[in-house]
């Protein structure tokens, strides 16, 4: 199934969509985030669409998946830094990290963005689809997808600055100190 | 050319090296399951590898279909009790005190794989042991098993 | 520098799929001046997962060429007569696409494919068998 086939078949249904996500999230935004991620997952599996009694009701099962997740998962941001330290050898400030650990570092940040900001990272930087493709797909205009684009690559920029940073500081206090 | 050959030679190994255990269910209890029950009479059991599963996003599906399975239940149900424990994901349907359907996602082995079984006793008394591994992730399985047309 | 103003617009997510590719061959290949080289990693990670996928999609590749097909066959033959020689000497089988049906090995895609999709079709359920289930005695 081609872009042109799938816009014909599941983009007819945003507005239903939106409205539905509207209901059960509190943000507008958020509402908005969980139809393009919907469309995101859609995409994916373009091929057995038509393997579905409805792929209506197959996007409104997953529209209400994501908000069910949204409900469920917490502030991401303290709790997954802990984790990415820990992840990285963190307790041991001595320890230079070398730069497959910065690599896996960035790769362990990306995994704590929001959903559709991971979506759309990894589609544009890892699989390489132009930004108006991503638009097509989830039925927003080019800005938003920009956006999101700009948000997700500044946040992976800060965390890895600032944890990084902080790591270097409580290296050299350390040092001060020995 | 090259690659012909190179096809050639692994299926000539694969077919004339001593048979291993499957190696997806390695320290599952349910493997078992297949041994014993795999190439008896009544009983279909399937096994698919990459090649085939690309698109659905799985490495490996393998499955079980035991037309008769009153003898081979209690079995069944004691493998999964075993295989559940510390599964990230599990979904039981009980009936009567006794297991009917179920869903497990176990906890992965490598990065970027998910591991689950599926179980089901249908109302005809047969049962149906699927293990599934791959990239796809817990939703996308429990959509396409939701989903499914009739 | 043209790589400040790429880096600019990257992270403003204006930059295309060319002038990205640019960026991530700068940092693995070019003398990296210190203040950019908290970016390499980056353009390190997206330059390693795209070609973990290019890897992926070369073992398999989509496109059925004759000399796959051809190698197919071939293959299918070796394996019918290997069935015959191992079925019996052990209990498990290395082929990798194939369905036991009775104690009979079948491992022509169709049927494989078929029997597949059937014990997959019996363990999905719909909302009104779920919702018999937990509702109907």
């Amino acid at each position: 199934m081609n872009l042109e086939q799938f816009k014909i078949c599941v983009l007819p249904l945003r507005e239903k969509l939106f409205n539905y996500s509207r209901k059960m999230t509190e943000e507008t935004s958020d509402a908005e985030d969980i139809v393009q991620e919907a469309f995101l997952k859609l995409w994916r599996i373009r091929e057995k669409l038509d393997e579905y009694h409805s792929i209506d009701a197959l996007a409104t099962e997953i529209v209400k998946n994501l908000c069910i997740d949204r409900w469920k998962s917490p502030s991401r941001n303290t709790v997954e830094l802990d984790e990415i330290k820990a992840h990285c050898g963190w307790d041991n400030p001595e320890r230079t990290l070398v730069e497959n650990d910065q690599v896996q570092l960035i790769g362990k940040i990306i995994e704590t963005l929001p959903p559709l900001q991971q979506s759309i990272i990894r589609m544009k930087d890892v699989e390489g689809y132009e930004t108006d493709e991503i638009a097509g797909i989830t039925g927003c205009d080019i800005q938003a997808v920009r956006m999101n684009l700009s948000r997700a690559r500044k946040k992976v920029r800060e965390v890895f600055l600032q944890l990084t940073n902080e790591r270097k500081e409580k290296k050299d206090e350390n040092r001060r100190f020995a | 050319m090259k690659t012909r050959i190179r096809f050639l030679l692994l299926l000539l190994i694969l077919a004339g090296c001593f048979p291993l255990l499957c190696q997806a269910q390695s320290g599952l209890r349910i493997a078992s399951i297949f041994e014993r029950y795999g190439k008896q009479k009544g009983v279909a059991m399937v096994e698919l590898s990459t090649e085939m599963l690309e698109t659905y996003g799985m490495d490996k599906y393998k499955s079980i279909t035991i037309k008769d399975a009153h003898r081979a239940l209690p079995e069944i149900r004691q493998s999964l009790e075993v295989d559940k424990r510390g599964a990230k994901k599990i979904k039981e349907i009980i009936q009567g005190g006794q297991l009917v359907s179920g869903y497990y996602q176990l906890p992965s082995r490598k990065e970027d794989q998910n591991r689950f079984i599926l179980f089901k006793l249908s109302k005809k008394g047969s049962a149906t042991l699927v293990y599934i591994e791959g990239e796809l992730e817990s939703d996308d399985l429990i959509t396409m098993l939701f989903m499914k047309k009739d | 520098m043209k790589i400040d103003d790429l880096l600019n617009k990257y992270f403003d997510g204006e930059t295309s799929c060319e002038e990205e590719e640019w960026i991530r061959n700068y940092f693995l290949n070019k003398e990296i001046p210190e203040y950019l080289l908290c970016y390499k990693p980056m353009f390190v990670y997206f330059d390693n997962e795209i070609k973990t996928k290019k890897n992926k999609k070369r073992i398999f590749p989509r496109r059925k060429t004759l000399i796959y097909s051809l190698s197919g066959i071939a293959a299918c033959a070796i394996i019918a007569v290997s069935i015959s020689t191992f079925f019996h000497l052990s209990d498990n089988t290395s082929k990798r696409n194939y369905v036991v049906i009775n104690g009979k090995c079948y491992t022509d895609e169709e049927t494989v494919r078929a029997y597949a999709k059937a014990s997959f079709h019996e363990v999905a359920t719909s909302k009104d068998e779920v919702f018999n289930e937990l509702f109907n005695d």
